[in-house]
């Protein structure tokens, strides 16, 4: 039997491990070891170095998920700047729970967690920056940025 | 006794795990009544696995080993 793939995947495992100890130090409360456990090596280190980390959902779109229960899930775009910050999460739960089932509902249920979340512009370059009233997070203005983000093929 | 399937549903503790065995139509048919009903309050559920993305789950699957439940999700 080849050592060098055995070799390969202890060398993964271990990767993960570490990542997994490193992650769990920022999120020490008991549902953040369901949180890091449901996170590759990458998510896992981001979190221990950003306390946060990055998933891509069915549309391809790109949303971090920072430390915390209210707004704290961003669209961003390929080079990482975040152009939305979105708020949406089940209520009463601690904070990496909260961040587990953003995670779940972005990277399955995309569509349906941008249709419940209120949407805050965040980081728009002047020229291109939405107009006071256009930039209040009002259901008309919420439901045209939903249109924008909403997947080619929801579901 | 075989190996367990589990139940996770997030809660305000973290999460509460629920143990059934695939292998007893009695407990089985108990999982398939808990699955139900929380679907029925909202909940989603989603098969989980460790390092990798979540999965959607439309129904209950008797082999699925770890399913989590999420609830209902309200705008900020």
């Amino acid at each position: 039997m080849p050592v060098e793939p055995v070799l390969e995947r202890l060398a993964q495992r271990l990767r993960l491990a570490m990542a997994g100890i490193l992650a769990r130090r920022v999120v020490p409360e008991r549902s953040g070891a369901l949180l890091v456990a449901s996170l590759d090596t990458a998510q896992r280190l981001d979190l221990a170095r950003t306390r946060a980390f990055t998933v891509r959902a069915p549309s391809g779109r790109r949303y971090r998920i920072g430390v915390g229960t209210v707004a704290n899930v961003e669209a961003v775009g390929e080079d990482g700047e975040a152009y939305y910050r979105l708020c949406a999460a089940p209520l009463g739960l601690p904070t990496p729970a909260v961040m587990l089932a953003q995670k779940l509902m972005l990277e399955t249920r995309e569509a349906e967690f941008l249709a419940i979340a209120r949407f805050t512009p965040i980081g728009a370059p002047a020229h291109t920056a939405p107009a006071r009233e256009e930039a209040a997070s009002t259901p008309a203005a919420n439901a045209q940025r939903r249109e924008a983000l909403a997947p080619a093929n929801p579901g | 006794m075989g190996a367990m399937n589990e139940f996770l549903v997030l809660d305000p503790s973290g999460h509460t795990t629920t143990e059934w065995d695939p292998a007893s139509r009695e407990q089985v048919a108990r999982a398939r009544a808990i699955y139900e009903a929380l679907v029925r309050r909202g909940y989603r559920a989603f098969r989980v696995e460790k390092g990798a993305e979540g999965r959607m789950q439309e129904r209950f699957d008797p082999r699925e080993k770890e399913t989590v439940f999420v609830p209902p999700i309200h705008a900020g």
